[in-house]
């Protein structure tokens, strides 16, 4: 046992529409002790895209789930990650952010690893026994590294299923986002890095809310409609969205398997992709028309609707979020405690994008996205006030029902939520919440 | 036209006051039409065509930045953060066109909801006069945290 009770952490009842998730478990150490193990060191964890390393030697060093890692595409083009820890002694081969290197020296004791590793370099080593063997002090590796579409993940379970077959209904949602290039999708230089003090779960949850925006992101609304958007007809809709033709407004959330989830929804904002709004200006207008009509040629008019008029925020389980809205942002994040997160954000785009369109990107991204942006500080705020409320904890639960008997759950309902939670139960405790009662 | 250092000191000064005191329209009144407000992210010299920054505030931005805070929903400034910065480092040149650029050092102590962070870093102003006093056309702000985790910069820096 892990010292904590893993009964009844969410409750699922399905014939009464409530769902419940018991809220010790953003609070309790011992939940996070438990979430390392179950889900950071058993799911498919994004570490970095293929475009921060175009060129062989290419690297990126950061935290991943909590470890210094080093992502290099090797001299023969091979992607691959290593542990940032000298296998003599432990200190980091590698403390630059990003560079091109064709090997790692320690700077402790100047042993040297190759681009895969391999140890090819120890001063005086006619100091060691015979039995020192070079070969059992490579560099370690996450047990399992794969790519989707750019998308680096690592898995540190060496029994974990297929990433495809992991990414199971994601995938078909990355692909609409990759799509929208013909020369592919890269990753822009640099990122916002942000922390919030609260469970990085609340970050989950907030990151595909639809319910909150027209009440937490008031202001921001604001800003759209005084930009000639109607937000009252497509933010809050009571109605699907048409994804076939684009006629209407309205939204949609899906569960994607295996604890992702998605909400899909017609865009409220001009997205420089190929979706024009007023705000670009009519010197804008015929270059994302054009580039509306190449997608239309490439993919038939019902997909290129959909990756360019419908906006998509995505979740992929545990930590991942990649929301394709008004910019493109591909979010990780990771706790350090059960009351604080570290997020970092970057700015995904097509590698050929015009200046200009980047330009209508990046106003976009900076005028919502990042601590000094107009949206997510209001969430930081929303989430650490849950987190302090939580102190009360004679108020056990929360509810994440909405929706729940809807036969068509919108981006404002919280299905998306649910599909997360009932992933989460089964990796902490093994079992399924479904059919699990609320006390009457 | 010979710079008057004290003239440049007090412009500055009241700039952090007025920043310091969440005196929003008066802040706002300080700045051109074509202003620039940027605070880059990760580190000092950046693109900000091609990478993302903290800040980078066209004079609409601004506008927006300014009349958000006042709406009475900036939920991440509410309550207020509390604020008092110094400044110091003055160093003035001369530009072209009659500008003038001033950097300066600044060490800003801020409060909020129990939290108590010091900011710190060098701005680097580019002054215009206009009708005989200065407006700013440009500031750019490097933090010496642009490369570390930063919860939360919705106050005026």
């Amino acid at each position: 046992m892990d010292g904590v009770s893993l009964h009844r952490l969410v409750i699922d009842d399905e014939a009464r529409g409530l769902f419940r998730v018991n809220r010790r478990i953003f609070t309790e150490p011992e939940y996070l002790e438990i979430e390392r193990r179950r889900i950071f060191e058993t799911c498919w964890i994004y570490a970095a895209h293929e475009s921060e390393l175009p060129r062989p030697g290419d690297f990126v060093s950061r935290r991943v789930a909590g470890r210094p890692v080093i992502a290099i595409r090797g001299d023969d083009g091979a992607v691959r990650v290593l542990l940032n820890t000298c296998t003599h002694r432990g200190a980091l081969v590698c403390r630059e952010d990003r560079g091109n290197a064709k090997s790692f020296q320690c700077p402790y004791h100047a042993w040297t690893f190759s681009q895969r590793g391999e140890l090819i370099g120890v001063p005086g080593e006619e100091s060691y026994s015979p039995a020192f063997d070079r070969k059992e002090l490579t560099l370690g590796q996450p047990a399992r590294v794969d790519t989707y579409r750019g998308f680096i993940f690592i898995n540190f379970n060496r029994d974990a299923g297929e990433l495809t077959d992991y990414l199971a209904g994601a995938k078909e949602y990355l692909d609409l986002v990759c799509d929208q290039s013909e020369t592919g999708m890269k990753v822009s230089q640099g990122l916002q890095a942000y922390s919030i003090r609260a469970n990085w779960k609340l970050l989950v949850e907030n990151s595909y809310d639809g319910y909150h925006a027209v009440s937490a992101h008031r202001r921001y609304m604001r800003f759209l409609e005084d930009t000639g958007i109607d937000i009252k007809g497509s933010m809050n809709p009571r109605q699907e969205v048409d994804l076939g033709t684009g006629a209407g407004k309205g939204s949609r959330a899906l569960d994607l398997g295996n604890g992702h989830a998605v909400i899909e929804y017609e865009s409220p904002w001009g997205r420089p992709i190929a979706y024009w709004a007023p705000s670009f200006g009519e010197s804008a207008k015929g270059r994302i028309e054009a580039a509306r009509r190449r997608l239309e040629e490439r993919f038939g008019a019902e997909r290129a609707w959909r990756i360019s008029g419908t906006s998509r925020n995505l979740g992929i389980f545990p930590n991942l979020v990649v929301n394709d809205i008004m910019a493109v942002t591909i979010r990780t994040f990771f706790p350090l405690t059960p009351d604080y997160l570290e997020v970092n954000a970057w700015s995904l785009a097509p590698a050929n994008e015009h200046p200009q369109d980047a330009a209508l990107r990046h106003d976009n991204f900076l005028t919502f996205l990042g601590p000094g942006g107009f949206a997510t500080p209001d969430d930081i705020e929303m989430l650490e006030t849950c987190q302090r409320g939580f102190a009360n904890h004679e108020v056990e639960w929360s509810d994440i029902s909405r929706g729940m008997k809807s036969a068509h759950p919108l981006m404002s309902d919280e299905l998306q939520m649910r599909a997360f939670w009932r992933r989460w139960n089964e990796l902490m405790t093994g079992s399924h919440a479904r059919g699990s009662q609320c006390a009457a | 036209m010979a710079v008057n250092r004290h003239e440049v000191e007090n412009f500055l000064y009241r700039e952090a006051r007025l920043m310091d005191e969440h005196a929003y329209d008066d802040w706002l009144a300080l700045w051109t039409d074509d202003a620039l407000y940027w605070v880059p992210s990760n580190r000092d010299d950046v693109d900000p065509g091609k990478e993302v920054s903290l800040i980078y505030d066209d004079r609409i931005r601004l506008q927006m930045r300014i009349a958000r805070l006042k709406s009475g929903v900036a939920h991440a400034q509410d309550p207020k953060s509390r604020m008092r910065r110094v400044l110091s480092n003055i160093e003035i040149e001369e530009a072209e066109g009659g500008d003038v650029i001033v950097t300066s050092n600044f060490m800003l102590a801020e409060l909020r909801r129990g939290k108590h962070d010091i900011f710190a870093g060098r701005s680097i102003h580019r002054l215009r006069l206009y009708n005989g006093s200065f407006r700013i056309a440009s500031k750019k702000v490097l933090l010496v945290n642009n490369d570390d985790y930063i919860d939360n910069l919705t106050f005026l820096i």
